[in-house]
């Protein structure tokens, strides 16, 4: 059972890191291009998108402890 | 900037070089209801398979700590599939300038394209606005071709889905006219689809005949 709990996390802490890296990366792209094309990224869409990283990056943060602590809670 | 409606800038268009001279005169972005769509498409698929993963934990009888553990990271991953989808929408524009038309499109993470025409290679002959349907009507978007005439061959042009598509038409046609060199041709065509008439722009400045 314990093995299924840590590999349920596991894939879901995967899972977490790959969207945070894109929402990063999504974020990185388009103020850069923002910068290159002289446009003003509106702060709508580059606060949704920094807030999206951080809430993936706390998420993961919450995951691992879950990962490592699994044995003890569940 | 490149928003619709707002004054004239130079300075946005930068990387894409204006000539010493060149104005740009306005910029469009597709129309609001273009994003709408597929946020709408993306967010429903997104609640429905979040809702099938709670009815799934839900039938087993599981924690609802494993909901949450499962919802979380598919939650972050519609949001940031939602927010490519704003990007697209925000860096795919239409920028007329006194001297020519461009397209720049961009599809996140990597694809670039750009598309010009310079008004002095070519020949306008032809403007069209497209609007189909009764709630593109009532949106005012449609889709607005110009065609161009090379010496050989001849190319389209397409605003696609651009907010006051008939506005843009007419100012377009006005700047064709101007632009226009030999007096003697005929003027620029401006064609409304809906509904059907077609406008006659004289080789004298001053607006439709």
């Amino acid at each position: 059972m314990n093995t299924i709990i840590f590999a349920f996390l596991l894939f879901n802490s995967l899972l977490l890191v790959f969207a945070g890296i894109f929402i990063w990366l999504l974020r990185e792209e388009a103020e850069k291009l923002a910068a290159i094309l002289h446009i003003p990224l509106p702060t709508t869409i580059s606060g949704f998108l920094r807030l999206s990283a951080l809430a993936s990056l706390f998420s993961l943060i919450g995951l691992l402890t879950l990962l490592f602590l699994h044995p003890l809670i569940f | 900037m490149l928003q619709t409606n707002s004054p004239p800038d130079e300075q946005h268009l930068a990387p894409l070089s204006l000539e010493p001279g060149e104005k740009l005169l306005f910029t469009k972005r597709k129309h609001w209801y273009m994003l709408f769509l597929p946020l709408f498409k993306e967010g429903w698929i997104g609640i429905v398979v979040i809702g099938f993963f709670y009815i799934f934990f839900s039938l087993l009888s599981l924690p609802l700590l494993f909901f949450f553990i499962i919802a979380l990271p598919l939650l972050l991953l519609m949001l940031g599939i939602m927010g490519k989808t704003v990007l697209n929408w925000y860096f795919h524009f239409y920028a007329i300038t006194t001297q020519r038309i461009i397209e720049y499109c961009c599809r996140f993470p990597s694809s670039r394209s750009h598309k010009e025409i310079a008004f002095h290679q070519v020949l306008c002959t032809e403007i069209e606005v497209q609007t189909e349907g009764k709630i593109n009507q009532f949106l005012n978007k449609g889709t607005l071709i110009i065609t161009f005439n090379y010496q050989t061959s001849q190319e389209e042009m397409r605003l696609e889905n651009i907010p006051s598509p008939r506005d843009v038409g007419s100012q377009l046609a006005q700047l064709f006219d101007m632009l226009r060199t030999d007096s003697s041709e005929d003027g620029v065509w401006f064609r409304a689809k809906v509904p059907k008439r077609y406008f006659f722009l004289g080789s004298q400045r001053g607006g439709m005949v």
